[in-house]
């Protein structure tokens, strides 16, 4: 409560403020991805230096940002942030919940994936592992934390977005105009966390 | 206006700092001197390349930056809690210590204190006072009440808390500073005191 806050507010680091944000505390909170700040060309030898660099490729779609938090209690809301932390007005469909559900319930606690949203299509491209059964997974390297995610199904709404690793596919991508995929970014696969410095925009 | 002893009395305790830029849809055109024109070409050029060069840097960054983040544990754990030259071939670069940290939000806390416990945040995190912020359209909506309010405050506290209020030029000044202007010059100089945030991008 607020007033309990104030009354204390020279306590504790946790009590709350006028000078809190929030009024109330989601209930699972917003945990801050990597994001590029930087951008290669979409040539040959760039692509060749960053992948020979030990970095890794995946397409980049134009969606709306999404950090799914799933609950292990069904009955619990999901919970999607944007890249500001904010939560997305429009709700999940009841058939994407149900995918959701059946791919990334955790046992306990939470589960938090990284994933952009086609809102009109209905459609995620999952691209990063945040958190599992409540454990922040900034200790293992973006590779790692793709390799949890699970990625032998079908799914007309889920997909999971496939590491890539050589010049020719990369350059495969770029030369294609599909509609949503902007280009690539590149990540790094020896730096654990969610560092913006392991991650470069290549967009075509 | 206010006499006297009544402002004596009545402590201005704001500061207001950011200009808000409004961008508007632009359409007119110009053509420049050929040497203008080229300065152009050359700029957007250099600062392609610049991006480039710039993201191409990230990755040998993130790459230093790992070894060093690996190294500064282990020599901090062995009581070397300070900054360190890392040796390239031909040059070097500098993992700098900090003794101060960058803003963590009440999210991060909160995770904070869920994976370390209450008391490690208690330990370890302080309030950043600097970062506390006004929301502007709040403020200026209620600036007469909230100065009212804030004149509970001891005026030595007032007097103090914030940092003195910076002024800007009004919305639609350029078009009021015209009458005041009598030649190109004179308008450019004019405009330049009142420090219009033209730029370009």
């Amino acid at each position: 409560m607020l007033g309990a806050g104030l009354a204390q507010s020279s306590a504790s680091v946790l009590a709350r403020s006028i000078f809190s944000r929030r009024a109330v505390s989601m209930a699972s909170t917003y945990i801050r991805s990597m994001h590029p700040k930087t951008a290669i060309r979409p040539e040959r030898s760039a692509i060749e230096r960053i992948l020979r660099s030990g970095w890794v490729a995946q397409l980049k779609i134009h969606g709306h940002r999404a950090q799914i938090h799933i609950p292990a209690d069904k009955a619990k809301k999901m919970l999607v942030y944007t890249r500001q932390g904010t939560v997305h007005k429009q709700k999940l469909s009841p058939e994407m919940v149900s995918e959701l559900h059946r791919l990334f319930l955790p046992r306990k606690d939470w589960n938090v994936i990284d994933a952009e949203w086609l809102k009109p299509e209905d459609k995620l491209f999952v691209f990063d592992f945040i958190k599992k059964e409540g454990e922040l997974l900034s200790q293992f390297t973006f590779p790692e934390r793709w390799r949890m995610l699970p990625r032998e199904f079908i799914s007309p709404r889920i997909t999971v977005l496939p590491l890539i690793k050589n010049v020719e596919q990369c350059l495969e991508i770029l030369s294609q105009e599909k509609p949503h995929a902007e280009g690539l970014v590149f990540k790094s696969r020896s730096r654990a966390g969610f560092s913006d410095t392991s991650i470069i925009r290549c967009r075509r | 206006m206010a006499k006297p002893q009544e402002r004596a009395k009545k402590v201005e305790p704001f500061k207001a700092r950011k200009t808000r830029v409004v961008e508007t849809k632009i359409e007119d055109t110009i053509t420049p001197p050929a040497e203008i024109a080229r300065a152009i070409d050359a700029f957007r050029e250099c600062q392609e390349q610049a991006k480039h060069f710039e993201g191409e840097a990230t990755v040998h960054k993130d790459a230093i930056l790992d070894f060093s983040e690996g190294e500064y544990v282990k020599r901090a754990l062995a009581g070397m809690n300070r900054s360190f030259k890392v040796l390239g071939d031909q040059s070097m670069v500098t993992y700098v210590v900090s003794d101060f940290s960058a803003g963590l939000t009440e999210e991060e806390m909160e995770e904070f204190a869920k994976k370390w416990g209450e008391k490690a945040a208690d330990d370890l995190i302080t309030r950043d006072f600097g970062s506390i912020r006004f929301d502007a359209d709040v403020l200026e909506a209620n600036y007469d009440e909230v100065v009212k309010a804030l004149q509970v405050l001891p005026n030595e506290v007032l007097e103090n808390l914030f940092k003195p209020m910076l002024m800007r030029a009004k919305p639609g000044a350029v078009e009021i500073a015209k009458r005041y202007a009598k030649t190109p010059k004179e308008f450019r100089g004019l405009l330049k005191q009142l420090k219009m945030k033209n730029y370009i991008k």
